[in-house]
């Protein structure tokens, strides 16, 4: 079935409310993720969300695509109210380790399962204890699987900037995992 | 004891490579393929979730109600800018005329 782009969308949602609605469907689970992941709870990810989308909705007519995909335009809206989310609440965001963490496929030895649900913990305590930055650019290339040029325009620095802080983070969080005795 | 020339040679400085060598490494070599498995490692560990179906159609509805308002708005804005264009207008007459008068009752010739 064919799929009209989002350019394509975009210019239509100027004038119908129904070509928003298309937008919407397609990105609203990866915004949602997203902020999850930087908020840590149900209620406020939805009320990130919403707001989001109302405020892309409100500012579409000034959205001019000048080499920023819409996702990235998407994003920063949605990094933007997190941090004014963070700076309201003066909390550093927390995530449930059990709600990051992965539901173990089902094994008929208990203990090896217990082990892969113990790494796995180990893992996501490593990933909560990093700096709020190098957290968000894991979630955002890890969980969105974005590109380094769309990370780039989120947060606000270069491509090569990107590819290096990430290159940095993989290695300190290895080393750091290897130091805690993870066998990787 | 005396040190021969060849002695000499036998304890000269280390390269800086050496030295380098020595030094307790922050980051121990990590081969490309560590780091790529790792990367495995942590796509599997960080699980993504999707929005709860109740709230996606939720926010759409909400989403095309505030649509519908947004084009009666913009038609109130239009309406709005064209009577402030007016208003603008004539207001600027207005005070080109008092402006006139008072200039014309300046340099009015007076009767003697």
């Amino acid at each position: 079935m064919f799929e009209p782009d989002d350019s394509e969308l975009i210019a239509r949602a100027r004038e119908d409310a129904d070509a928003f609605g298309l937008i919407y469907e397609r990105y609203v689970n990866r915004i949602y993720n997203y902020i999850f992941h930087r908020v840590g709870n149900v209620n406020d990810a939805e009320d990130l969300t919403s707001r989001v989308f109302f405020s892309a909705y409100s500012h579409l007519a000034s959205y001019q695509e000048q080499g920023v995909p819409f996702t990235a335009w998407l994003y920063r809206i949605a990094h933007n109210l997190i941090a004014n989310w963070h700076r309201d609440h003066g909390r550093r965001p927390l995530v449930s380790i059990d709600d990051v963490i992965i539901s173990s496929p089902p094994s008929e030895h208990p203990e090896p399962l217990a082990e892969q649900e113990d790494d796995a913990r180990r893992l996501a305590e490593a990933i909560q204890s990093l700096e709020p930055l190098r957290r968000e650019l894991l979630v955002l290339k890890i969980t969105e699987g974005l590109s380094n040029a769309e990370i780039g325009v989120i947060l606000g620095k270069s491509e090569g900037a990107i590819k290096s802080l990430y290159h940095r983070t993989l290695l300190s969080l290895r080393q750091e995992l290897t130091k805690k005795g993870f066998e990787l | 004891m005396t040190l021969t020339a060849e002695g000499s040679a036998h304890r000269k400085l280390p390269s800086w490579q050496e030295l380098a060598a020595r030094m307790p490494n922050r980051h121990p070599q990590t081969t490309d393929e560590e780091l790529d498995a790792f990367e495995t490692t942590l796509q599997r560990t960080l699980r993504p979730v999707n929005a709860p179906v109740d709230f996606r159609q939720g926010l759409r509805r909400n989403l095309a109600v505030a649509a519908q308002r947004q084009y009666t708005g913009m038609q109130v804005e239009a309406h709005r800018s064209y009577r402030q264009g007016i208003l603008i207008g004539t207001s600027i007459g207005l005070a080109g005329l008092v402006v006139g008068i008072l200039l014309y009752l300046f340099f009015k010739p007076h009767k003697s």
